[in-house]
């Protein structure tokens, strides 16, 4: 899948929408971010794929939403108070984080290449980590390769059914 | 009244094409001006455009416009071929065509106008069919009747070549007409000489002529067109006889067609290369002006803003149940009981407006099934004649109409069935004669209202389906097993099986065609169903219902959990109350006796793995797709309601069972279940993911 993100480590300064869920921090580069709502009650979606809670409402369209907490395997955020709703390769999807905090300029010297063990352990969402001076690095996000691993879990749904 | 519409939407289409035209010429005269060769896309869209136009004139019965397509789109396909190459001349001769046919369709109920620019596509057919033959072949046939010099001939231009051919072929006399004038008023002398001529006959050209003229005066020589002989032509235009030279001798006709020509002439573009030329007169200019105004009101719009529209209206009706509440509140509290009350008055109002406003934009979403019906009765034309067969096509309710976007995907399916009837259901001319029946055989489509449905059948009087052999197919196939009891409704069924191809099961002597499988499904997508009924030697009937819209449909609420559902209500056949008790399970699957006759039934709770509640008695939603039945346990039933189904988005778009999401008011999506999948998985025996 082509980078739908246009964040990277080459970029002279991305800005990062930073969220939290599950106690971590994350970034998602604001490109991609269509709007940030006020959780409404999710509609459970069955036989749907594992990371998908439900779909919401939203003005007439009818979105999926993810745990990121859960997808991240940082623990549920089913009380958060926020739906992300990113727009990747004109797919909408929501993330529904504890909170939604503040947006973050990145400069190219604060971004570090994830750590060896996390991509080994097939954790590739998680595209950089972002240095702060003070306090706990967020973690910036790969959201394209959340919707890569939900397609995969749709398809091997439809295949055993 | 229905004749009205069709005609507008004729005029509409009609406009668009030439709209398409226009565009198309202008962007190929570029390319003519800057000395390029035609841009073989624009050619073939250009062809394709005048194909249309043929097509579409020709079934209203607009030959004569047909016919100028035609020619259009041979000398299209010579410009394609490379027979030709196209010329600023060819090119006016496509823009000429175009404001003709668009003058023409202005014109579409008045009968003299109309037959006027019919005479004048006629001749325009001609100077294509010259131009197609090239410049050089068309200097010879008439012309050569005519006695011009050929330094005359050359000077003319195409115009005024082809008012020289109208006249030639009209037989009128054709006159070159010396005179001389003063070389400081010629000018006035000409177009006084020039008026004169007007009232008689048709001045076609002004040419200087060079000659023996006095040295203080000029000599011109104006070709024209009369009925008059050259002494009355003398007589009256106050010439000498013998500077009158006859080019042209036509036939002897009464005078009284001086007027006619003279109008004609006005009325037709005047080329201005002769400054002496008079001015045209007011009238003139008309037919340029009419052409440049679109002549129906009718707008066309893409159906993703009617979309767009219909989700307004749907967030507008939740915004109205807000208000309600807040009347209500009010109403309650004494001191605001009477703003609460007004409020409500005004919310009632509000509720009305909506409901009209929703109607109306579903409204426009409806168009007529005509436009279907037509593409397939000239699909029936060519089998007929490709297949050698006569058959009779009798189309009823035209005039149905269905939501546009379900029509689009309707022609596939019904072209389907409707050459299957022509192709495998009629039989051979002869075979018809041995037994009996009528030579030409006959296929029927019939479309109509039924209910929130709208139903087409599509009958033929062919050989019907043999449903032993159907049967005997489906054995072959493992798809029935020996001695399962089924009824001849459930064996003509097995048509539909994607596992049987019709055509192997029930051969070239007593079949139907391929694919019924693929009309089931298309017909299923469109949230509709597909059943036959048959009489071997006698019949065929394929019925195909449909639901009006997809973008609104009444829904049944369900319940189980703490969740709820919708299902769409035309495919619910009724509703029971289900006492646990009277459930039987056999082979692990639950049955109720419905009337005497096993019900499958599934319960919603276990397909969708939600926590059952505590309830009791439960309810069965008796599911219906077709003839197969099942019965859907769930826990409530909370009424019907109006839902606008959407899809789901993102990468979740295809769960099984579900088809999309509505809104219901102010309780966020509610998931509606897609019967067809349910039905079908209940039927195959499978499991719940």
């Amino acid at each position: 899948m082509a980078a739908a993100s246009s964040f990277s480590a080459e970029d002279p300064v991305a800005d990062l929408a930073c969220l939290e869920a599950g106690g971590q921090r994350y970034g998602v580069d604001v490109v991609l971010v269509r709007e940030i709502v006020r959780a409404p009650e999710l509609t459970p979606l069955p036989r749907s794929p594992e990371l998908v809670e439900g779909v919401i409402d939203l003005r007439g369209a009818v979105i999926p939403v993810v745990d990121l907490g859960r997808a991240l395997g940082s623990g549920s955020c089913a009380d958060g108070l926020h739906v992300v709703v990113l727009e990747i390769d004109d797919m909408v999807l929501g993330l529904r984080v504890d909170a939604a905090v503040d947006v973050l300029s990145v400069l190219p010297d604060s971004l570090g290449e994830p750590p060896a063990l996390t991509t080994a352990a097939g954790y590739e969402l998680v595209r950089a980590i972002v240095r702060q001076p003070s306090g706990h690095p967020v973690l910036a996000l790969a959201p394209e390769q959340l919707v890569e691993r939900i397609y995969r879990s749709a398809l091997d749904r439809e295949g055993a059914a | 009244m229905s004749g009205d519409k069709a005609q507008r939407e004729f005029v509409s289409e009609v406009e668009d094409i030439l709209e398409r035209m226009r565009d198309d010429i202008a962007r190929l005269a570029e390319g003519v001006g800057a000395g390029a060769a035609a841009d073989p896309r624009i050619v073939n869209g250009l062809f394709r455009s005048a194909h249309s136009l043929k097509g579409l004139s020709g079934m209203f019965g607009f030959d004569a416009m047909s016919e100028l397509a035609h020619h259009l789109e041979d000398v299209l396909d010579g410009l394609r071929m490379g027979r030709s190459t196209l010329d600023h001349d060819g090119l006016s001769l496509f823009d000429e065509a175009v404001t003709l046919i668009s003058s023409l369709v202005g014109k579409l109920d008045d009968d003299r106008a109309r037959s006027d620019a019919e005479e004048s596509i006629a001749t325009l057919m001609e100077r294509v069919d010259a131009w197609v033959a090239g410049p050089t072949e068309s200097d010879g046939s008439r012309e050569s009747e005519v006695d011009l010099p050929a330094a005359v001939l050359r000077a003319l231009t195409e115009y005024e070549e082809h008012r020289l051919h109208e006249n030639v072929a009209a037989g009128r006399n054709v006159f070159l007409a010396d005179s001389d004038f003063e070389i400081l008023s010629f000018e006035e002398g000409l177009s006084e000489l020039n008026e004169a001529i007007q009232a008689l006959g048709e001045p076609i050209s002004t040419l200087p002529s060079p000659g023996e003229s006095p040295d203080s005066q000029i000599r011109f020589s104006i070709l024209l067109a009369t009925t008059l002989d050259r002494d009355s032509l003398a007589e009256q235009l106050d010439l000498p006889a013998e500077q009158l030279h006859l080019v042209f001798e036509g036939e002897a006709q009464p005078a009284a067609l001086t007027d006619a020509a003279a109008t004609e002439a006005t009325a037709s573009e005047v080329e201005p290369r002769n400054e002496q030329t008079p001015a045209d007169p007011g009238p003139g200019s008309e037919p340029s002006e009419s052409s440049l105004k679109s002549i129906s009101d009718t707008v066309r719009v893409d159906i993703r803003k009617l979309d767009e529209l219909m989700n307004l209206v749907g967030e507008l009706v939740i915004q109205r149940a807000s208000i309600r509440k807040i009347a209500e509140t009010l109403a309650t509290e004494p001191a605001t009981a009477r703003v609460g009350a007004e409020l409500e008055k005004v919310h009632r109002s509000l509720e009305r407006k909506l409901a009209d406003l929703q109607a109306s934009v579903l409204d426009v979403r409806m168009v007529p099934l005509r436009q279907v019906f037509d593409k397939i009765s000239r699909v029936a034309r060519r089998l007929r004649v490709d297949l050698g067969k006569e058959v009779r096509l009798d189309i009823r309710g035209a005039d149905t109409e269905l939501d546009k976007l379900i029509v689009e995907d309707l022609v596939d399916p019904l072209m389907h069935v409707v050459r299957n009837a022509f192709d495998h259901a009629i039989e051979d001319p002869g075979e018809r004669e041995s037994c009996g029946k009528p030579v030409e055989g006959r296929v029927r489509i019939e479309a109509f209202q039924r209910g929130n449905d709208v139903v087409i059948q599509v009958s033929d009087d062919g050989r019907g389906i043999d449903a032993d052999k159907v049967l005997e197919r489906a054995l072959e196939r493992g798809l029935v097993t020996e001695g399962q009891e089924l009824s001849p409704r459930e064996i003509l069924d097995l048509v539909f099986h994607p596992g049987i191809s019709t055509r192997e099961a029930v051969s070239t002597t007593s079949g139907r065609g391929v694919g019924m499988d693929v009309v089931r499904s298309n017909i299923a997508a469109l949230g509709g169903i597909v059943t036959i009924e048959s009489e071997p030697g006698r019949y065929t009937t394929i019925s195909m219902t449909l639901p009006i819209t997809l973008a609104i449909m009444q829904a049944l609420i369900v319940g189980v959990g703490s969740q709820r559902f919708a299902i769409p209500l035309n495919s619910v056949r009724e509703t029971l109350l289900v006492d646990p008790q009277e459930i039987q399970s056999s082979d692990g699957r639950e049955l109720l006796n419905l009337r005497g006759e096993p019900l499958l039934l599934r319960r919603l709770s276990r397909e969708f793995d939600i926590e059952p509640s505590d309830a009791g008695k439960l309810s069965a939603v008796v599911l219906g797709i077709g003839d197969s039945r099942m019965g859907l346990l769930v826990e409530r039933l909370e009424g019907q309601q109006d839902a606008v189904i959407k899809p789901i988005q993102g990468p979740v778009s295809r769960v099984r069972g579900v088809a999309g999401a509505t809104e219901l008011g102010e309780q966020g999506a509610v998931l509606v279940l897609d019967v067809s999948a349910l039905v079908e998985d209940a039927l195959r025996g499978r499991e719940a993911a």
